[in-house]
């Protein structure tokens, strides 16, 4: 058994830990629901955003704007995106393990791979791994994101998907469900799909923008809000992917605090028994020399 | 009546049945009341009026500065994708009225098309926002 100095020298060190992981977990509580909060508010536009587009997909002209056209895949663009900072569980690990798997099928599919990663591990990953193209990195969105910080990737993306370097862009990023549900999804940005959810609207409200006054005409229209739609859509995966990154750090820390609670019990509980094991060898000696000087 | 909805990248501003609604756009300032036919427009720099009801006066109605986006009428209903908006409560003209002359400074500097052009947006951004802070300084100086 350990001696009693060793055990409350560990009892100590697992306390301290467990100070840190809880203020961990409390600072990530509070992040988490404002990451929430921006990722529930900017919602309604992207849904508006991607409706008005499905809309317009339908107006025949619109079928001829680059940013909706389907071409032959040769070369994708993968936008992957992790945190800055560990410590949140399997947060980057999901991302990352997604991210190999649509490599993985890309090289069977002979498409090469084109990455921009968002976030410190992303960038780290994507470096050692060798045969993709690392296109650039950068840093995920800080604590109170701001639009216009997304604007050098969106530049970016949409010049070399206009210039043909790329033919298709996907994002892989942890959608956001619940506190305690985050699902890693890739999410195709350009050309833009239309889902069999949003046919229906489609169809539905076909006819009245068929007959619909476009001001100052549908090319313009479909410029500005094709590119604001792509933009809207990365700016959500990354406040998806924020909301989710601190809700899983959260949860690895209260996990962390929890197990840190039972080791100290344990230890505790061996600290004691260490105690009263040698409190009875010390009576037990006295009374044995003391039957000793008796007789 | 028509139903407005003002929607930007951080949540839903506006979310009301109004009578009568002044939009800035590409083509011109247009106004949109109830029962309008379907339209697709873009959004320029400028101020967005609502008028709640018909009997509200031209100097109670609500202002918001926009600075770009999209709007669509469809089904009685007006949606605004605004990509920036600005509300009256932030604006201090002295500010402004710098922030303008700064602006003005950088467009004679400017050498290529690029800044020109940047050096062009902050200005007509900056003169939205004065003039949205004008309405501001009339109404109180009415209401006194």
């Amino acid at each position: 058994m350990a001696g009693v100095t060793t055990l409350k020298r560990r009892i100590t060190s697992v306390k301290n830990t467990r100070q840190i992981t809880k203020a961990m977990e409390l600072v990530s509580a509070s992040k988490m629901r404002h990451a929430q909060e921006y990722a529930i508010n900017s919602r309604p536009f992207k849904e508006q955003a991607r409706l008005l587009i499905g809309q317009l997909s339908s107006v025949s002209d619109a079928k001829l704007d680059d940013l909706f056209a389907n071409r032959p895949v040769k070369n994708e663009l993968l936008v992957v995106v992790c945190s800055d900072q560990g410590l949140a569980g399997a947060y980057n690990s999901n991302v990352l393990k997604k991210f190999i798997e649509i490599i993985k099928q890309n090289k069977a599919d002979k498409i090469n791979t084109d990455v921009i990663s968002i976030g410190r591990y992303a960038g780290k990953f994507v470096a050692k791994h060798k045969g993709l193209n690392h296109h650039s990195a950068y840093p995920m969105l800080g604590d109170h994101p701001s639009p216009q910080a997304i604007a050098p990737m969106i530049e970016v993306i949409t010049s070399h998907y206009l210039q043909k370097k790329i033919d298709r862009v996907k994002v892989v990023y942890t959608q956001f469900i619940s506190s305690i549900r985050q699902e890693v999804v890739s999410v195709a940005l350009i050309p833009y799909l239309i889902d069999p959810d949003d046919k229906k609207t489609e169809t539905r409200e076909l006819s009245p923008l068929e007959v619909a006054i476009f001001e100052p005409s549908v090319e313009e229209i479909i410029e500005s809000v094709g590119i604001r739609l792509i933009e809207v859509q990365l700016w959500q995966a990354l406040l998806e992917a924020g909301a989710s990154e601190q809700s899983m750090r959260m949860m690895a820390m209260k996990n962390a605090s929890d197990n840190a609670g039972d080791i100290i019990e344990d230890l505790t509980l061996a600290l004691n028994t260490a105690r009263q094991a040698a409190i009875t060898q010390e009576i037990a000696e006295i009374v044995g020399g003391a039957e000793a000087v008796k007789s | 009546m028509i139903r407005l909805k003002l929607i930007t990248l951080s949540g839903m501003r506006i979310d009301k049945d109004v009578y009568e609604v002044m939009i800035p756009t590409k083509a011109g300032e247009i106004a949109v009341y109830g029962g309008h036919a379907p339209l697709i427009g873009v959004l320029s720099y400028g101020i967005i009026h609502v008028r709640e009801e018909k009997s509200v006066k031209d100097a109670d109605r609500h202002a918001t500065a926009v600075f770009g986006g999209t709007i669509k009428v469809l089904d009685n209903e007006l949606i605004i994708l605004a990509d920036e908006v600005e509300d009256l409560e932030n604006l201090r003209e002295d500010e402004i009225t710098k922030a303008l002359e700064r602006a003005k400074s950088l467009k004679k500097l400017a050498k290529d098309q690029v800044s020109l052009e940047h050096a062009q947006e902050m200005i007509d951004r900056q003169t939205v926002r004065l003039q949205l802070s004008g309405l501001k300084r009339r109404h109180r100086s009415k209401r006194n």
